[in-house]
């Protein structure tokens, strides 16, 4: 076997190498997981000060709070819609841009730039597009007869921060998309073109299985993303609202602890919360562990 | 009628053309091989024939039909490839069924031809229900033969299907390939660089090069009698040697640039003057103690049953194949002569085409 570690003749020089990024994770990842994790115990005075050990108190708080138990079937629906959106049409586009043959190129670089976007900017891209008074695309709804107002509507506030989060995951996903459908090797949707296959038939019992390795890791990331990174989306957009419409988990979180000053609720719902997304990846994981690899 | 027609069938990519009208029939059940050096087109053909490459000029019919604007599947064939191309997400049964299942056979059906295939290609029931990346080389290509024969088509194609197997199991391929062609008699066009699977597999050879069809004949005509200076340098291993001459004013005799004096065949008139290249094969030369070519030993190769002397002088390089084993040594002399009634070969040396129709005996 050849020695395929880098091999370093000081023990200070990786230590070194590596401690940056070890002082990063611990400054802004476990120290605030952790305290996170201690105040969830506590119930803490509104303008700090005093503290109590309240014990598992603020956790079973959350099943009598409607408005959380709402939060959590809105994160659901949210969630679900914005991966669901964000896989399909990175796979379109892909899809598409694999068979283009003159401006290929453009079209792919094109399509990643999204990706370079900020979610809180891109939100108020969306915002300003689909702004009631003055957006383009609002303008062009009216015209074709549907009131657009998702200041008021519930259903389509929803719409507009799922198109907004996903759009930005979109160019994340084409990308890994692209790099899969390029390693499909051409032999086998000719040998599929041969046995009769159709060019629908061949992405479905060929293609797209083939790729199944690239969609469960993507699956995995959206929903991480949809969980967490949309914070800014929904905070540029809707806040929330209307009427909570649009109130997923994390701004639940922030709201509770920022705004509703419960800084111990909000820890516990921060906990549950990492509790969900940790147990959906080990899942996730272990299914895809188990799948044949190619 | 022909199974196979191919009517001045051209393939460009843009400005570049791969393919110069080609035009060949292939009979109903048989063998043919397609041979020639890599970018010869002979893979393009194959894939036009196929669908898979679209098809600039000229027709290819199978069964008597056109099949230009045709999809791959209307053309009723089925294609083994170099890599196999088997689907690695699906069992081997499920390889075999696919294609099957897309016709809407019924399952018992798709079934009994499957067994019938196992039957055939001595795969292992219990294999059935593997992965392709569980099986080994000799394994998959059987597989993927399967996958073509359950189906039944008119037409099999074979793309280079054994340069990815190690050369004992290339040995066995071979004549697997061979005895499956004679069991289902099943017109076949099998594309391949490799000499002995040229000589070997079909009943007659196609020799390409450059986008042109060289020669079209039975293997062993093909290596009696090549019809250019191409294929008589490309069929045959070690390589034919060649020599540049001129025909003496007599017309009997060629001399060589070296000086060397060899009769012509008979069979045809030459115009004295011309400018010829002499062809001979390793195994027509032999070493003998007065002779018109005079070497030195290069070095020499001992096969077992032959050895191969590599030799030179300022004329160039001549390989001859000597029986048994050989004791010369690097930088001997040696003196090697055409043996007795052994053919040499005459290509004109401008249009590279061979001169005379016998198959050239010398005179002495």
């Amino acid at each position: 076997m050849i020695e395929r570690r880098a091999v370093f003749s000081h023990r200070w020089l990786p230590i070194a190498l590596v401690a940056p990024q070890l002082a990063v994770t611990a400054v802004f990842f476990l120290w605030p997981a952790y305290e996170t994790v201690v105040s969830a115990f506590y119930v803490q005075g509104a303008f700090g000060g005093s503290e109590h050990f309240v014990g598992l108190h603020n956790f079973t708080a959350l099943w009598d709070n409607a408005s959380y138990l709402h939060s959590f079937g809105i994160t659901l629906i949210f969630s679900a819609a914005t991966t669901l959106l964000a896989l399909s049409v990175s796979l379109l586009l892909a899809v598409n841009a694999n068979r283009a043959l003159r401006g290929a190129k453009v079209y792919q670089a094109l399509l990643a730039w999204p990706y370079a976007v900020a979610p809180a900017i891109a939100g108020v891209l969306w915002l300003f597009m689909l702004n009631p008074s003055v957006g383009l695309l609002a303008r062009a709804l009216d015209g074709l007869g549907v009131p657009w107002d998702f200041r008021v509507n519930g259903t389509q506030a929803m719409v507009l921060v799922v198109m907004a989060s996903a759009w930005r995951q979109i160019a994340y996903n084409f990308l890994f998309f692209l790099a899969a459908l390029q390693s499909v090797p051409s032999s086998l949707i000719e040998a599929a073109a041969i046995d009769g296959a159709g060019p629908i038939r061949r992405f479905w019992t060929i293609v797209f299985p083939l790729l199944s390795p690239t969609t469960f890791f993507l699956l995995v990331i959206d929903l991480v993303y949809s969980f967490f990174e949309t914070f800014g989306v929904i905070d540029t957009v809707t806040q929330g609202g209307p009427a909570n419409a649009t109130n997923i988990l994390v701004y639940q979180v922030f709201e509770t602890g920022f705004v509703g000053l419960d800084l111990g609720g909000s820890a516990a719902q921060s906990v549950v919360l990492m509790l969900f997304i940790i147990g959906l990846t080990v899942l996730q994981f272990r299914f895809i562990e188990g799948r044949v690899r190619y | 009628m022909a199974a196979i027609e191919f009517e001045k069938v051209k393939k460009a990519y843009g400005s570049d053309a791969v393919l110069h009208g080609i035009d060949l029939a292939v009979d109903k059940g048989e063998f043919l091989i397609v041979v020639g050096p890599s970018g010869c087109g002979k893979s393009t053909l194959l894939r036009m024939l196929a669908g898979l490459e679209e098809i600039s000029d000229g027709t290819i019919s199978i069964g008597g039909r056109v099949v230009n604007k045709l999809e791959p599947r209307e053309r009723d064939i089925a294609m083994v490839f170099q890599n196999y191309a088997l689907y690695p997400h699906m069992s081997v049964y499920n390889n075999m069924a696919y294609g099957l299942k897309i016709r809407r056979m019924p399952k018992a059906e798709i079934k009994a031809r499957i067994d019938k295939a196992v039957e055939i290609l001595q795969l292992d029931p219990a294999m059935l229900q593997r992965r392709p990346r569980q099986l080994s080389g000799g394994q998959r290509q059987r597989v993927a033969m399967g996958r073509a024969i359950v189906r039944e088509p008119s037409v099999f194609l074979f793309d280079e299907p054994l340069s990815n197997l190690d050369a004992k199991l290339r040995v066995q391929m071979r004549i697997e390939i061979k005895r499956l062609h004679q069991l289902l008699g099943i017109t076949t066009l099998y594309v391949t660089h490799d000499q002995v699977e040229a000589m070997t597999l079909g009943e007659r050879l196609v020799v390409m090069n450059g986008g042109h069809i060289e020669q079209v004949g039975p293997p062993s005509e093909v290596y009696d009698w090549p019809a250019t200076r191409f294929v008589a340098g490309f069929i045959g291993s070690p390589a034919m040697n060649f020599m540049a001459g001129t025909i003496d004013d007599s017309g009997e005799y060629v001399i060589l640039e070296g000086g060397e004096r060899l009769a012509l065949p008979a069979g045809a008139a030459y115009a004295a003057g011309r400018a010829v290249d002499v062809g001979i094969r390793p195994e027509h030369l032999t070493a003998v103690a007065d002779g018109p070519f005079s070497l030195s030993v290069e070095l020499v190769e001992n096969l077992g049953a032959d050895s191969l002397l590599h030799a030179y002088n300022e004329q160039g390089a001549m390989i001859c194949r000597l029986p048994g084993h050989s004791s010369l040594l690097p930088g001997q002399r040696v003196t090697l002569d055409v043996m007795r009634d052994a053919p040499i070969h005459l290509f004109d040396s401008e249009t590279q085409r061979r001169l005379h129709s016998g198959s050239g005996r010398s005179n002495g």
